[in-house]
């Protein structure tokens, strides 16, 4: 998570995308808006959900569900 | 905002040929692609990547500025029309940042006012494309803004390394000097019935002048004033060999016209080549008051006439040997006589060649009219001598070492 954090903050959209297809498996819904803000660069709402404690919630839902 | 308009200035990516310009470095240049329109984003990150760049896509100044400072892109492409905070107010958040200062920014903007220009690179831009543009013409300008770049962090860091460099230089040039400067004796002889001089300046730059003082058997004196031709660590080398093995000489060999022949052939043993010091002997016996003087190619010393106040040369030129250095050379002697209040002093050429304002040499003839007339202790001659220096010198730098040595009867 921190890592993709990190990835957003240098605006580095190729890692961004590596690490959300990382969490893909497991968390499809989640990466699934993750990746559609990135490839929209919506950053700011990326790191707003970061910020807002959603992604870990959504990382930790055995379903991936997105709050 | 302005859009990119591929169709009639980018066209589609997949159309596109890769131009044929060198990648600015082996690792792939980091590119920060600022602008509000994702479309223009997509579409210029996209050649950016396809041309072997890092492509790192930013929609507003304000995630620019921090993605700058998380990791600072190698250039960055800025558009100029954002909402919140636009491309003039970033690149000024940017330049205004030590870190981030040298990273070259090139404004891309629909903006084609010349006065928009004029802003642009007054605020530090070093380019300005106008939308819609050709590809390879953006290609061609990021490609020479990033070797710019290049060419300029290797200035900074080769600047920086001679920096290093010559202050190393002038820490090893300083303790050089101290090491030099240890071996001149640190006090004068003490011989009752006589008085001793000496004076020693460095010129700013590390040299080869030296002076010593051995007692000899039979309460006799040697004097030695050398000077190795050159000056830096090399003549600051041969200096501090030439007086190690100029005492073991002096000491070994009685004779001093001997021991100077001999002095001469270990330099010519030691491999030394293309290096020559002069050098005078002065061996003073008190118990008859003469001094027995060896010269290789020193200026002839000076002899002061206490009885009449008057200067004379204490060899000739005939007398004078060939400078050290030059094989297979033997030396003679000479001998003086001191009478009470006679002065003998010796100097070397820092001395003699000192170079007034106007280029004037002083010259031996210069010395002995500025002291002719005087009535002067050794030390007073001594001091006279480094005083008339002076005044002649005022206003030059002093471009070599001055060493003066004097003693006389009391």
């Amino acid at each position: 998570m921190h890592l993709m954090r990190e990835a957003i903050i240098r605006a580095d959209l190729d890692d961004l995308l590596d690490q959300i297809h990382k969490v893909e498996d497991r968390h499809p819904r989640l990466a699934q808006k993750l990746r559609r803000l990135a490839e929209h660069f919506e950053y700011q709402k990326l790191l707003d959900l970061f910020d807002r404690g959603e992604v870990a919630e959504g990382l930790l839902s055995p379903t991936g569900s997105v709050p | 905002m302005n859009e990119v308009k591929p169709e009639k200035g980018l066209g589609q990516p997949a159309s596109f040929e890769p131009a044929s310009f060198e990648p600015a470095s082996i690792e792939r240049a980091s590119i920060l692609v600022v602008d509000d329109a994702a479309a223009n984003l997509e579409v210029l990150t996209g050649m950016l990547k396809e041309r072997g760049y890092k492509a790192r896509p930013v929609p507003s100044g304000k995630l620019a500025l921090l993605a700058a400072r998380k990791d600072p892109p190698d250039l960055i492409l800025l558009d100029i029309n954002m909402p919140e905070m636009n491309g003039y107010e970033v690149c000024e958040q940017l330049k205004g940042d030590e870190n981030l200062k040298g990273i070259p920014i090139i404004f891309i903007s629909a903006l084609t006012e010349s006065l928009d220009k004029v802003k642009a690179f007054a605020i530090g831009g070093v380019d300005y494309i106008t939308k819609p543009f050709q590809m390879e013409e953006l290609h061609a300008r990021v490609e020479t803004h990033l070797k710019l770049r290049r060419l300029q962090i290797e200035l900074q860091e080769y600047s920086h390394r001679l920096e290093l460099a010559q202050e190393r230089l002038k820490f090893d040039l300083k303790l050089a000097r101290e090491v030099h400067r240890g071996f001149l004796p640190l006090r004068l002889p003490d011989l009752s019935g006589y008085e001793f001089f000496a004076h020693y300046e460095p010129a700013s730059e590390i040299g080869g002048d030296y002076y010593d003082s051995i007692q000899l058997p039979r309460e006799r004196l040697a004097i030695l004033l050398g000077d190795v031709a050159g000056k830096g660590v090399p003549a600051a080398l041969l200096m501090a060999k030439l007086s190690a093995d100029a005492r073991v000489c002096i000491l070994t060999e009685a004779c001093p016209a001997a021991a100077v022949t001999w002095l001469n052939s270990l330099m010519i043993q030691s491999g030394i080549v293309d290096r020559f010091v002069s050098l005078l002997v002065a061996v003073l016996d008190p118990a008859s008051h003469t001094v027995t003087l060896v010269n290789a190619g020193h200026p002839s010393p000076l002899i002061y006439r206490r009885a009449t106040c008057t200067v004379e040369e204490a060899m000739s030129t005939e007398a004078t040997g060939l400078l050290l250095g030059v094989n297979g050379f033997e030396y003679t002697s000479c001998q003086v006589s001191l009478e009470p209040g006679d002065c003998l002093l010796a100097f070397t050429d820092g001395v003699s060649e000192a170079l007034d304002v106007k280029n004037v040499q002083l010259q031996t003839q210069g010395i002995y009219a500025a002291v002719e007339g005087g009535a002067y202790s050794p030390r007073g001659l001594g001091e006279r001598v480094v005083k008339v220096f002076r005044e002649f010198a005022a206003g030059r730098s002093q471009h070599d070492d001055i060493a003066v040595f004097g003693f006389g009867r009391t």
